[in-house]
């Protein structure tokens, strides 16, 4: 299938104020998603992402450069009935109940009508806000919000899925509920590309991701690639240690924290976790964890910052 | 049809407003109002109930008119729900089409209510309806197309508030026009008869539109005069709703 998504060159400038100056918000993007893959999209807040997504959604145009998404450019009205978008925040007509909504957006996006209501219900299952067909929309929750925006993002089965800031304002259960469906859309065939600030929740689920810093690419690639695979830190959580031991601990390894009946010990080599659970056996106390630590994404992401901020001084 | 879906929403969203129906009542409480004054009037009660009927129609369905389009664009844009219907494979421009008629039909069922209500008041105050009342809030309902148009257009680039006013603005000067016209004709300098006939041509002119005087009148109206009434309607307010479109389909959101 190639390449679903792909950014040349793009480059969109904003005029504000009074004199109606010139602001680039993104400059000479490259980007290419490749098909049925989790894209995660990261930058701090102002980097560009958001405006990225317009742009791949038909809300901003570019000022120049180009953006396509299966073959054909963003400003063809058609490739829209294979995207399916979730703005952040998403706002929705207060008036209507999500069946109603769910029918409009069905209609919008060129469902046939023999099968507008198997869809609507479809979806409302899919997000479990069954309950609430007929209620309007003015007295859902932050939750039910996002539910319903993922429900209209897919009412018409398409091959493509943008979201902005899915996760935002939800709670863990919400969170996990949407790390789920997200990978039920890649096993579907679907392609996601997603931009979040939840680092964590790139990890789990994200094949490549990229960093936006002030509206330039900053870096690219698989996880894996980015990260590496080698250990950085060893995290050994033991039970049964007095103040004396811990003493010890704290002259043998990177990080001590000690809790009420339990000690966080942080090492950065195998010998010394050989090291550590030699005097754990010597003392007689107990080994309640032993956790290999790669490189976060969060640390590879401050790092990256904090270099393009030093580039700029 | 997709227009369909934006016109039915917009129509769900227009009479699903509070605003709308108390405008609705106000223009109903102002027509009964019309029996107080009957007996006051000399004789002329009658016309004077009619008159009172015809300008509460043309008031109130301009009210909602100017109010409502005024903010229609606009509000989906500051509010972001136009985030999830630009999105999506629908041209800018049947968006901004499905407004405009989803607006007209909202004026329409609005005209029919006060109309059935007016006929109502006629046949309780025992006056007689004629058809011609039908031809005036005709040439109402053609009147607001343009007025419509004007506040659809002004919605999709300043605030409601801005959009209001420029459209009143228009209205109050569109039955002046003919004002202009007597200007070109009576100057003797030729760049006011131009300026004089370029503004006459590209204002609204509304004033053809009021017929409230010749019916209640029973005075005869040309059906020719009618009818390019009705076609200047349809031309005037086409041209103003392709600009319009012209605007948003270059907007970012």
């Amino acid at each position: 299938m190639g390449r679903i998504i792909v950014t040349e060159n793009l480059t969109k400038d904003y005029r504000t104020g009074f004199r109606m100056q010139s602001v680039r918000a993104i400059e000479n993007l490259n980007l290419e998603v490749e098909a049925r893959e989790i894209f995660g999209f990261l930058g701090p807040n102002g980097a560009g992402k958001t405006t990225t997504i317009k742009i791949l959604v038909g809300l901003a145009q570019p000022t120049s450069g180009r953006a396509m998404v299966l073959g054909k450019p963003t400003t063809d009205v058609t490739i829209k009935k294979q995207i399916g978008f979730l703005p952040e925040s998403p706002y929705f007509y207060e008036y209507l109940n999500p069946t109603e909504y769910l029918y409009l957006c069905a209609q919008l996006s060129g469902v046939d009508k023999d099968i507008q209501k198997k869809q609507v219900e479809k979806y409302l299952a899919l997000v479990r806000l069954e309950r609430f067909a007929k209620m309007s929309i003015k007295g859902f929750s932050r939750g039910m919000l996002q539910r319903l925006g993922i429900a209209q993002a897919l009412i018409h089965n398409p091959e493509v899925v943008i979201l902005d800031e899915p996760m935002g304002g939800l709670d863990p259960i919400g969170r996990r509920e949407f790390r789920d469906i997200i990978l039920s859309l890649k096993t579907q065939g679907k392609t996601i590309f997603f931009s979040t600030h939840i680092l964590a929740d790139v990890e789990m689920i994200c094949d490549r991701v990229a960093i936006l810093l002030n509206g330039k690419l900053i870096n690219t690639g698989r996880l894996d690639d980015i990260l590496g695979t080698e250990i950085e830190t060893y995290e050994i959580l033991i039970k049964g240690m007095d103040r004396k031991m811990i003493k010890v601990l704290e002259r043998l390894s990177e990080k001590v924290i000690p809790s009420e009946d339990k000690v966080l010990v942080e090492v950065k080599s195998e010998e010394e976790v050989e090291r550590i659970m030699v005097i754990i056996r010597e003392v007689g106390a107990k080994l309640v964890s032993l956790v290999p630590r790669r490189k976060t994404l969060e640390d590879h992401f401050l790092n990256e910052i904090k270099k393009e901020r030093l580039k700029e001084i | 049809m997709k227009i369909a879906g934006v016109i039915l929403n917009t129509f769900r969203e227009a009479i699903r407003d509070k605003v709308f129906i108390t405008i609705i009542v106000i223009a109903i409480l102002v027509m009964v109002s019309g029996k107080i004054v009957q007996p006051l009037a000399m004789g002329e009660g009658d016309k004077v109930v009619k008159d009172i009927g015809l300008n509460s129609i043309t008031l109130f369905s301009m009210l909602i008119a100017i109010l409502v389009g005024g903010r229609l664009v606009y509000k989906e844009v500051e509010k972001r729900t136009i985030y999830l219907v630009v999105s999506r494979p629908i041209h800018r421009w049947k968006f901004i089409i499905g407004k405009y008629l989803g607006l007209l039909l909202v004026l329409f069922e609005t005209l029919l209510i006060m109309v059935c209500a007016f006929y109502l008041i006629l046949v309780l105050l025992k006056i007689s309806p004629n058809l011609n009342l039908l031809l005036s809030v005709l040439l109402t309902f053609c009147e607001l197309w343009i007025v419509t148009a004007l506040a659809i257009f002004f919605s999709t680039f300043s605030t409601p508030i801005t959009s209001s006013v420029f459209t009143f603005a228009l209205y109050f000067i569109g039955h002046l026009t003919r004002d202009l016209k007597v200007l070109a004709l009576m100057s003797k300098s030729p760049q006011v008869k131009t300026l004089s006939d370029i503004l006459y041509y590209l204002l609204p002119n509304l004033a053809n539109f009021n017929i409230k005087a010749d019916v209640v009148h029973n005075v005869y109206i040309e059906p020719k005069v009618f009818m390019f009434t009705i076609i200047y309607a349809l031309f005037y307010s086409s041209i103003i709703i392709v600009l319009s479109c012209l605007i948003f389909e270059r907007k970012d959101f």
